[in-house]
């Protein structure tokens, strides 16, 4: 009797601790936030716990009985794709245990929704990725110097251009071996850009150096260099840079050699061209004055044609020679401190005549005070005059304008007309050398087409510009700037003078 | 020859998963059954209605439809014999 | 009396064509083709004005010139340079040498017979 009691109440006990365990077992299930599946050894569906609808985003009811498919793991867990159909879908890491379920064998599936854990880890592996893909086509040369200033990293293009990588710390950076371009100095293991951007904080734009590659070879290259701060702001590495420009100087070199060759030879055909032309026209001056004998009008009305162009001609070398020097930079400007309202108003009086007897109107708008600029005097006031001649030259009617304007850095000036005018597709090449547009000009004498392109280059040198603007029938205009100042001294270079 | 073993996998799109899946299945399927398979690929994304008809809740899911009986696997199909046994199949040779 | 000018110019054609200019205008002239030349002529015949080219051979203008200032039966000679040279640092060697004027080619003619009326008026 007492054994059945004994067992009765053992029953009890058990019976009870299995309630508590099951209970447990049942929290578990009901409040895990992941899906719980429960499928019998061929994968049909026994249970679904309430979470699995939030994973699955569907009510589930249908589901209990149907196949969920035999669970596949390999390892501890597996990656699905969780199929949500209103919503993008998920991943989901699938666990699996096999359990007995109601005395028979079941798969205890578990699946934790990773969907926003995925999203992150694929967002950094695509700029990862997309930040190694940078770097590999980076045609520079890029090095990543650690906190201790080691060089951690070097990229392709920069073992490329040393022909070669040595992972050294900062101390033996001089086994890069550089000089500067401008001093020609050896740059020390601690002045390569990389260790000054680690060591003091210095970001480096771009230092020309000339390096010896670990091949021997020699080439010249663009050093620079940023430190990396941490958020704390002290300075956790650096990053450098170099950049391989020995092509481009090469390219640069050669243009500049170019140059002197073609300014040398227009300066030695210019001189080869003058001896006959100054024969041939002293020849044309004797007959024409009838030194060896007489002439008739017909034979003078010829010889002044031969003796005009002889005149252009000799005009054409002139320019020529001048343009050259300009272009390869052999002009030398005497600057000083020049009134340009006296100047520009004297210019213009001197054609006053001109233009009356043109029948034109001149008009100066120039206000009445000093406006102070800095030029070489004779060669602005050489071609605004040429400018004014062209403007008469080719107006027939109306006016010509000359007009000043001070500026804050700079004085404007604007020749305008009322003439024939320059046609649309023409204006750009206006300042390109021989350019005539076909204008039959009127009597006198004929351009040598270099005129404008030499003024160009003049008021370039000045470090102004200038600039036409035109109205086929309406008219030009040719506005040009100078600076007041020179480059070096700005108004304490004015304000001298004033007190001088 | 006559095909005497049909499937469907499904798949999400281009997923690693689904690629390491197709991948590991033609795999299998080209060793054991070449010339006398039918594999039909279907993307939920392209066609949701056929897999919540097939009440597909996740995938890789691998459905064997003949020879019958039907079978349905879901998730890594790596392990060959794993594959097989799960779609109660038998290798030839 | 008539003024003698020496024309020192490896051009023939060029003398062919001033001593035409020159004679017409009442003087009367001598040629020199060479540096060596235009020295010998400078002493042997005195011209009252040498006209001088500096591009010439055997030793260029230049260096006549500076011979002709050396020499004390030739160094006051009035000399007038005729030259297609118009770059600033020859026309600096020879105003340091001593000119009386500097011709870039092509040559006004007439600013030229002005000079040279003026030159040899003083003498």
């Amino acid at each position: 009797m007492k054994k059945q009691i004994d067992n009765a109440v053992q029953d009890k006990i058990d019976l009870q601790a299995l309630k508590e365990s099951e209970a447990r077992f049942r929290s578990i299930v009901l409040w895990s936030p992941d899906a719980i599946i429960v499928t019998d050894a061929n994968g049909k569906i026994e249970y679904m716990n309430p979470a699995a609808e939030g994973v699955f985003n569907r009510k589930l009811e249908s589901f209990i009985g149907k196949d969920f498919g035999l669970p596949l793991v390999d390892g501890e867990s597996t990656e699905i794709d969780i199929f949500r159909p209103g919503k993008d879908p998920g991943v989901g890491d699938m666990h699996v245990v096999e359990a007995e379920w109601l005395n028979k064998m079941a798969h205890l599936i578990t699946i934790r929704d990773i969907t926003e854990r995925k999203k992150v880890e694929d967002e950094l592996r695509a700029s990862d990725a997309l930040l190694q893909a940078a770097i590999k086509i980076m045609p520079v040369g890029l090095w990543i110097i650690d906190a201790e200033g080691n060089i951690k990293f070097s990229s392709a293009a920069a073992q490329k251009i040393w022909a070669g990588v040595k992972y050294v710390g900062i101390d033996q950076l001089g086994e890069y071996k550089g000089w500067r371009t401008d001093s020609g100095k050896l740059v020390e293991a601690h002045e390569w850009a990389g260790a000054r951007a680690l060591e003091k904080g210095e970001t480096t734009i771009e230092q020309e150096v000339e390096i010896e590659c670990f091949d021997g070879t020699h080439k010249i290259i663009l050093d620079s260099a940023v430190p990396l701060r941490k958020s704390d702001g002290s300075i956790g590495g650096a990053i450098t840079i170099n950049q391989d420009i020995t092509e481009r100087k090469r390219a640069e070199e050669e243009i500049k050699k170019l140059i002197k060759i073609k300014s040398d030879f227009i300066s030695t055909v210019s001189h080869e061209l003058r001896t006959p032309l100054s024969i041939t026209k002293e020849g044309i001056s004797l007959v024409l004055d009838k030194v060896p004998g007489d002439i008739n009008e017909k034979q003078k009305g010829v010889l002044q044609v031969a003796n005009n162009n002889i005149d252009r001609l000799s005009r054409i070398i002139n320019e020529l020679l001048d343009i050259s020097k300009i272009e390869a930079g052999k002009v030398k400007l005497k600057k000083e401190l020049v009134d340009m309202a006296v100047l520009i108003r004297g210019a213009a009086s001197l054609f006053e005549l001109s233009i009356k007897m043109k029948g034109l109107e001149l008009k100066v708008d120039i206000p009445e005070k000093q406006i102070d600029a800095y030029i070489d005097l004779d060669k602005i006031y050489q071609y605004f005059t040429n400018l004014i001649e062209n403007a008469i030259k080719f107006t027939d009617k109306g006016h010509i304008e000359v007009s000043l304007r001070e500026k804050e850095k700079e004085i404007e000036c604007v020749v305008a007309d009322t003439g024939i005018g320059i046609a649309g597709e023409d204006l750009p090449k206006v300042f390109d050398k021989f350019q005539q547009f076909g204008r039959v000009s009127g009597p006198g004498e004929k351009g040598t087409g270099l005129g404008l392109s030499i003024t160009k280059g003049i008021i370039e040198l000045h470090g102004g510009r200038i600039r036409a603007e035109s109205e086929p029938g309406r008219g030009t205009k040719f506005i040009f700037n100078l600076p007041k100042y020179s480059a070096e001294n700005g108004e304490e270079s004015i304000k001298k003078a004033k007190e001088a | 020859m006559p095909v005497k073993y049909v499937l469907k996998l499904y798949v999400t799109g281009a997923t690693p998963r689904s690629q390491a899946a197709l991948k590991n299945i033609k795999k299998i399927l080209d060793v054991d059954f070449k010339g006398i398979y039918s594999l039909r690929v279907i993307d939920v994304i392209k066609n949701p209605k056929l897999a919540e008809d097939d009440k597909i809740l996740a995938t890789p899911t691998l459905i064997k439809i003949l020879p019958p009986p039907v079978a349905r696997i879901i998730g890594d199909l790596l392990d060959r014999e794993k594959v097989l046994l799960g779609l109660d199949l038998v290798a030839m040779g | 009396m008539e003024k003698k000018i020496l024309i020192a110019d490896d051009e023939k054609d060029w003398i062919q064509m001033l001593s035409m200019r020159l004679e017409h205008e009442g003087y009367k002239t001598e040629a020199a083709f060479d540096a060596m030349q235009t020295l010998m002529q400078g002493m042997r015949e005195k011209p009252d004005l040498m006209l001088l080219d500096i591009m010439m051979p055997a030793g260029g203008g230049l260096e006549a010139l500076k011979n002709i200032r050396a020499s004390d039966k030739t160094f006051s000679m009035p000399v007038i340079v005729i030259t297609a040279r118009g770059d600033a640092g020859t026309r600096m060697a020879a105003e340091k040498l001593g000119v009386s004027g500097y011709f870039v080619k092509p040559v006004d003619m007439p600013k030229l017979l002005e000079k040279i009326k003026e030159i040899l008026a003083k003498k």
